[in-house]
């Protein structure tokens, strides 16, 4: 057995497991912030489409629930699919717009009554016409505001992820599950080459790794920094998976609970064993580590 | 050249030994913390920090509605009386801990399984309402009105009205089945083992409670409301941080406890590590 090159292989994918942690927080928060905005847009969405389809004098007309039932299970086809309802949610009532197909997405949004009908709706327009401005898109006034949405969603949602050297671009909704999955690979491979390195009877003594010779001053706080950043990543990941995913539903609406029951339960399996799995690993790394130090006091002790 | 297969703990227990006494001091300081802020009212604080944090640009939320100290004082002192007793309960109230490596009789741990058996029933049920806030549906389905939500009501009229028995039964039903659960679980265990067992098993339930709820209250909190109660994520916030609390104390005192174990076990073991401690400071190593 060559202890050497797993040690080795241990150390470069525990460095692999640091850049993905990085990569995850930098992703998600773009991500994160690119949702608030398509809420933002989606919102106004509504509204204009409410004024579009209701028309300004019908919207001057209803007031209260009972106008807004009037627009329950209102159906536009053609474009995909549009259904409003009415929803009461506590005391308040909101009005529901359900799309399907629209920009190939499906997604739900939930706007307060008293906002969905009011007449002058005409901020609305303004405020995505900002939007694209601010996402640099060319708008003119008399665009259609579908189009102006559609430009902003594919703005937003269509950007991916590019894996460097590869060339290969993961869609950005699963980005984060990938990577999540990825990690907790990695985590399960490190722990397998630390393992193996202790079937040699040299364990990896010729190969250098912080982690396992830090034993005084700088060097000693670094081997620390270092396990402390394989007890970390896989929460880091994990947490902001969970962030990213509970902020996709919040922004595309709660359309299959059965779907989100899977994917809450997929988190809760993914941070049991990508936490279980790095406390493994830096216990494993310790044993090697006191193991190691034991070697190098015989080989000195030998020397004087 | 590993002998045996080392346990995925040891090292980290063993490293966290040697650094006991800094542990306790400073797990006695985080109690002391939250000792204070429970007495003086943690809603109050927390929220207000946590909201700053969330947006420090919004001045709104530095117009919470502050309640005096002296409101709810008994029932904070209670909660900590409780605290306190529980951990006390639950080391030594199923008898007096033995260090034999015989199984333990289940009678000598029903105090202490009746206590973990609430808290998992506790973290089961804030996982539930963490999943309801998850998925979007805690807001329809559990908020009765603007100002109060099921849980308030549930337990404002648990005794005065007959509706809420159904809720109870749940609960019960709940506690005695991982009662059941962990009964089973540590059967052939001695009682050492059996406390520590359970204890991992609250710490680790309670820390990924926190690890959920906290990105799930960050992503789905409205930023301009002014009362953080109403929500799943922050009862799985509220319900995670005590039971956290909680568990470590108990947990530093098991710490203590396998090292007068490993020390009993194997004679040398004290001078093992004094050898090892005087060496290294020897060499250098």
């Amino acid at each position: 057995m060559n202890s050497e090159k797993h040690i080795a292989s241990a150390r470069i994918f525990c460095i692999v497991l640091f850049i993905i942690t990085y990569l995850v927080w930098d992703f998600a928060i773009s991500y994160n912030k690119r949702m608030a905005v398509v809420h933002k847009a989606r919102q106004e969405y509504f509204k204009l489409f409410l004024l579009e389809e209701i028309g300004v004098d019908k919207l001057r007309q209803l007031k209260g629930s009972k106008g807004a039932i009037l627009l329950e299970n209102h159906f536009v086809g053609g474009i995909g699919e549009l259904t409003t309802k009415l929803s009461k949610i506590g005391d308040d009532l909101f009005l529901i717009l359900q799309v399907k197909n629209i920009n190939r997405n499906k997604w739900l949004i939930k706007l307060p009554l008293k906002e969905g009908l009011r007449a002058d709706n005409s901020k609305a327009s303004e405020e995505l016409g900002n939007i694209a401005f601010n996402l640099g898109l060319d708008y003119t006034g008399e665009d259609s505001y579908k189009l102006v949405f559609r430009d902003i969603e594919r703005n937003l949602l269509d950007q991916g992820v590019l894996i460097p050297s590869v060339g290969f671009e993961l869609k950005s909704n699963y980005a984060l599950w990938v990577i999540a999955i990825l990690a907790m690979f990695i985590l399960i491979i490190i722990r397998n080459r630390i393992n193996s390195a202790f079937l040699d009877d040299k364990i990896g003594l010729d190969e250098p790794w912080i982690a396992l010779e830090g034993f005084s001053g700088l060097e000693r706080w670094t081997a620390t920094v270092w396990l402390i950043g394989v007890l970390s990543c896989p929460w880091i990941v994990n947490f902001m998976l969970t962030l990213t995913i509970t902020t996709q539903i919040s922004v595309n609406g709660s359309i299959s609970i059965a779907y989100n029951i899977f994917k809450f339960v997929v988190i809760l399996i993914l941070m049991f064993i990508s936490g279980r799995t790095s406390l493994s690993i830096v216990s494993l790394i310790l044993h090697l580590r006191n193991i190691r130090r034991e070697q190098i006091s015989i080989i000195l002790e030998k020397r004087t | 050249m590993q002998t045996k297969k080392i346990n995925y703990l040891t090292e980290i227990l063993n490293r966290l030994s040697h650094y006991r006494s800094l542990l306790i001091i400073m797990y006695f300081f985080v109690l002391v913390i939250f000792i204070f802020f429970s007495l003086i009212g943690i809603s109050e604080i927390i929220p207000d920090g946590y909201f700053w944090m969330l947006n420090p640009a919004n001045p709104d939320y530095s117009e919470l509605v502050h309640t005096s100290v002296s409101e709810g004082f008994l029932f904070r002192v209670i909660f900590l009386a409780a605290f306190l007793g529980l951990q006390a309960l639950f080391i030594w109230g199923g008898g007096r801990i033995s260090i034999s490596t015989a199984p333990v009789k289940s009678r000598k741990l029903i105090v202490s399984l009746l206590i973990i058996s609430a808290l998992i029933t506790i973290i089961s049920f804030s996982v539930i309402m963490i999943f309801l806030e998850f998925a979007d549906q805690y807001y329809s389905l559990m908020v009765v009105s603007d100002d109060s939500n099921i849980f308030y009501r549930f337990f404002q009229s648990l005794l005065n009205e007959p509706e809420y028995v159904p809720h109870l039964v749940v609960i019960s039903f709940t506690w005695v089945f991982w009662f059941i659960v962990s009964l089973i679980y540590l059967r052939g265990l001695n009682h050492f083992s059996a406390l520590s067992q359970l204890i991992k098993i609250v710490l680790c339930g309670s820390w990924i409670e926190f690890v959920v709820a906290l990105p799930v209250d960050i992503a789905t909190r409205k930023r301009t409301e002014e009362c953080p109660c109403i929500s799943g994520s922050w009862l799985g916030l509220v319900f995670s941080v005590p039971i956290l609390i909680w568990t470590i104390g108990p947990a530093i005192y098991f710490l203590y406890m396998r090292e007068k174990r490993l020390n009993d076990a194997t004679p040398g073991h004290a001078r093992k590590i004094l050898v090892r401690k005087s060496y290294r400071r020897k060499d250098q190593l």
